[in-house]
């Protein structure tokens, strides 16, 4: 499975601080595939789409989910180191978004950075 | 399904990979749809227990998660090569006490078992299912050859071809293990997902399925995941739900994908048999030289012959209609393109590792071939081809 590092990047605002460096830990960065990927919607997107980053609480679940503009549900964010910080930072009010670097009906690869407050 | 297993920091450089997974979060995502009752046991240090809990929690999930003092990660260069890994810990082990558990090795300590079903993947133990006290009424393990060669009691006798030390330590396994339990089987995983079932002495080949591309980090994890569900919980007879679970890896390799979905949705596309012999043409440099030993160490190990040419000099008796594998380098000119190219015409197949941004010019010199900028995903297609 290539690709992981040689897909152009799309273009999003410049980077803040790293997680775990000490500065706000809500400013976190990460690039990851998604997990329970919906393949109608990956295989819809093109590298530099920008997704909603959501948390979604069901049944005292809580989960991330991104989402295209209209809605759709790409798939989940799990499985790496700050997942529980995220999920914090989203309660908090704090905004991410996802950008797209490479999507097609078995992988969708974003960057995940931070927008707002 | 009670899963026991470990939750490591995972990183790769070829193909990039940075996760939290291990074969405890691996197997349980894996089984999150078709299992959603099931729960994990892992060890996990203080500072990604609550990563840990997050993911397993947000994908519905349960989990018991005991502290243990240090961060576990495993480090690769590419799926064939481990760089580093975790020291072994003794910690107090866990206790998995279910009609069916699913037990992985694990690096920090081991799980306990008491089960009516049990599928154990020793990973890098080598004690043996027994040694913690586990029991079951019914057992299969997964392993590798190199991990059946870990497990006690087996004779390591470098004279020996593997094939028969292989041949020998499986025996030896079924003797020590087949009159503890009302029925003992053993899934014997080569590196590039084929799968033979032994119960008795002889093998039973598993078949293997097409796949586009293939991840190899955690393909054993999902393969024990599918194994587990369609034998202890579905109640397959162990080749159905071997062959479910070669198909659920097919699955997972083509992308990482997590969970897995159900039965229909599966990959039907079987492989042929690996090829007994194949070609190998390379780049004369060092970087090009060390791929190539580990790329004939596989294929030893898989006991298929190799025939290797350099690309600028192509030997005049060289079989050139075996299955070729073209090695690329990340910098390869377009002279060296084209001249592995014309040494590869009269192939019954080519597949091309071509990396970096060499893979934009390789398909029109290659019309026909496989192309791919993944190294695990070029051996694969070279040694797995899909039936018409």
């Amino acid at each position: 499975m290539g690709g992981y590092i040689e897909d152009p990047k799309p273009k999003r605002p410049p980077r803040r601080t790293a997680s775990g460096d000490g500065g706000d830990p809500c400013d976190l960065s990460l690039e990851l595939d998604l997990v329970g990927l919906q393949p109608d919607v990956s295989s819809g997107l093109t590298s530099g789409a920008i997704l909603r980053v959501v948390l979604v609480s069901l049944h005292g679940i809580d989960s991330v989910v991104c989402q295209t503009p209209a809605g759709y549900t790409v798939g989940a964010l799990a499985a790496f180191r700050g997942l529980a910080q995220l999920i914090n930072c989203l309660k908090k009010g704090v905004e991410y978004e996802a950008a797209v670097a490479l999507a097609s009906k078995t992988r969708c690869n974003v960057e995940v950075y931070r927008v707002s407050p | 399904v009670i899963i026991a297993g470990g939750s490591y920091l995972e990183s790769c450089k070829y193909p990039r990979w940075e996760r939290l997974f291990g074969s405890g979060i691996r197997a349980s995502l894996a089984l999150q749809r078709l299992s959603p009752s099931s729960s994990l046991l892992t060890y996990a240090p203080a500072l990604y227990r609550a990563d840990v809990e997050a993911t397993l929690k947000s994908a519905g999930l349960d989990v018991q998660a005991t502290e243990s003092p240090n961060s576990c990660a495993f480090r690769w260069l590419h799926p064939f090569e481990l760089l580093s890994w975790p020291k072994k810990d003794r910690l107090p082990p866990l206790i998995a006490d279910a009609e069916a558990v699913l037990r992985f090795g694990m690096m920090e300590g081991s799980a306990v078992v008491s089960a009516k079903r049990a599928v154990y993947d020793p990973q890098n133990e080598g004690d043996g299912f027994f040694a913690n006290g586990s029991e079951a009424s019914e057992l299969v393990m997964i392993l590798s050859e190199s991990e059946l060669l870990r497990q006690p009691g087996t004779v390591i006798d470098h004279a020996m071809k593997r094939e028969a030390m292989v041949s020998q330590a499986v025996d030896n396994l079924i003797f020590q293990y087949r009159g503890r339990f009302e029925f003992f089987a053993v899934l014997l995983k080569d590196k590039v997902g084929g799968v033979n079932v032994y119960i008795g002495d002889e093998p039973k080949p598993v078949p293997t399925y097409a796949a586009e591309s293939f991840f190899k980090i955690g393909a054993g994890d999902v393969f024990a995941a599918a194994f587990a569900h369609a034998w202890m919980e579905r109640g397959l007879d162990i080749f159905a739900a071997a062959d479910h679970a070669a198909r659920s890896l097919a699955w997972f390799v083509e992308g990482a994908r997590l969970p897995l979905p159900r039965e229909v949705d599966l990959p039907i596309r079987a492989c042929l048999p690996p090829p007994e012999r194949v070609r190998i043409v390379g780049a004369h440099n060092l970087e090009m030289g060390q791929l190539i030993v580990r790329t004939e160490d596989l294929l030893v190990e898989h006991s298929i012959g190799v025939v290797f040419d350099l690309i600028d000099r192509v030997s005049d008796q060289a079989d050139t209609s075996l299955p070729t594998l073209i090695l690329l380098r990340e910098d390869s000119n377009i002279a060296e393109i084209q001249e592995s190219a014309v040494s590869s015409l009269a192939a019954q197949r080519t597949v091309v590792y071509s990396p970096g941004t060499t893979i934009k010019l390789t398909p029109r010199y290659f019309p026909s071939a496989r192309i791919t900028d993944d190294y695990a995903s070029a051996l694969f297609h070279l040694l797995r081809e899909p039936l018409p």
